[in-house]
């Protein structure tokens, strides 16, 4: 089930990711770095907290089957540095996110970047302060 | 009439002669405040790591990311405690992993500096802020020698002193639970780190670390240089390590990511 969504809905993303993501706590090697995917899905949870802030979703096949995925990103001050705020996702919100997914084929990943139903995109490089 | 006149001369002079004095102090307190110590107070951030990365050669994360690793020679004791590692990060990078940062341990020195903090001067002292854990150190300036026989910390003791517009700080007194990078390079409770502070223009501090440490490597380990954005707008936030939010992202994000394929 949850190939069949990846491999209808994922879309192999024009970015590649660089070492860059390196920051990450944990480091990276649980995942396919090199090839980020892109899922279209609703937010059921978003949780801004320390040292990972996690973003939860679903996301439906084409045959209506759920998937649940789950989502890590950085911590809250380096989101606030990158834009974000607590209230940037809610429960609902439609989102097209681009992130690398576990090696394991577990729905499980590590965000590239997000875009809002309204076409506000979330990233995770730093804005001017 | 003549008195009258010299007296309006006097009375119109009077500004200009107060301007002048007012410039001649402006001047001096602004020779004050920079000679002969650099004031380096502020919020510094590191730079954008995912910008970092374009810039090919250039490793500004140094100490915190395996900075050291390209000329380290270790003794066999520390090559020892280096097989027992499982970094997160480097050539020996793995899912899971020991990193004691993982368990929400102090990342200690050199780690700590690879994130933001903010630089206050104070009389007699350097406060060293980070966001990172929210912790502080403090950086004696009243010309006091390092003690003799420290309490091993996480993050040692440290005093300081200006080689002309550079802070030099010294530390001593660690405990040697923590990594020295996230390769997993380890150090001893002999470690002594050296770190040169200096501003290299108005927006940018560049620092450099010297990590001396005989039982654990044959020779001492410098960084690369690191670099650091003036960002006096920017407010530190509440950064706390909590095992608690730790062991409930293992249990939600990195556990099932771990798990062979079934």
């Amino acid at each position: 089930m949850m190939h069949g969504a990846k491999s209808v809905l994922a879309v192999v993303a024009l970015v590649v990711v660089s070492a860059g993501l390196t920051f990450a706590h944990h480091g990276l090697s649980a995942y396919d770095e090199k090839n980020p995917i892109t899922l279209k899905g609703t937010v059921t949870e978003f949780e801004w907290s320390n040292p990972h802030s996690q973003i939860y979703f679903d996301v439906k096949d084409d045959k209506g089957n759920v998937t649940h995925w789950a989502c890590e990103t950085l911590n809250p001050a380096r989101l606030l540095r990158a834009g974000w705020s607590r209230h940037s996702l809610n429960p609902g919100d439609q989102i097209t996110i681009s992130l690398i997914a576990a090696k394991n084929g577990a729905p499980v990943g590590f965000l590239r970047k997000l875009v809002l139903a309204d076409g506000t995109e979330l990233g995770v490089s730093q804005r001017e302060q | 009439m003549r008195i009258r006149f010299l007296t309006l001369m006097v009375v119109m002079a009077l500004p200009f002669v107060a301007l002048a004095q007012s410039a001649q102090r402006q001047e001096e307190a602004k020779s004050k405040s920079t000679d002969p110590h650099p004031d380096l107070s502020g919020v510094w951030l590191p730079p954008d790591p995912q910008a970092l990365d374009r810039m090919v050669g250039y490793d500004n994360r140094g100490a915190s990311d395996g900075g050291f690793a390209k000329e380290i020679s270790r003794t066999p004791w520390a090559e020892a405690k280096y097989q027992a590692t499982k970094p997160g990060f480097g050539p020996r990078r793995a899912p899971g992993g020991n990193d004691p940062i993982l368990r929400c341990d102090p990342p200690g020195m050199p780690r700590i500096m690879g994130g933001a903090f903010e630089i206050i001067q104070i009389p007699g002292r350097i406060l060293l802020y980070f966001e990172s854990d929210h912790v502080h150190r403090e950086v004696w300036m009243d010309g006091r020698e390092l003690p003799k026989d420290p309490d091993p910390t996480w993050y040692g003791y440290s005093v300081g002193k200006w080689d002309g517009d550079t802070l030099v700080v010294d530390t001593i007194g660690f405990n040697d639970k923590t990594w020295i990078d996230s390769w997993g390079n380890p150090h001893s409770e002999d470690m002594h780190v050296v770190e040169r502070y200096r501003r290299v223009d108005h927006n940018t501090l560049e620092l450099r670390m010297t990590v001396i440490d005989p039982k654990a490597y044959t020779a001492p380990l410098v960084s690369s240089p690191k670099t650091f954005g003036l960002h006096p707008k920017y407010e530190l936030v509440e950064s706390l390590c909590v095992p608690e939010d730790e062991k409930t992202f293992l249990d939600r994000v990195r556990e099932p990511a771990f798990e062979k394929a079934k």
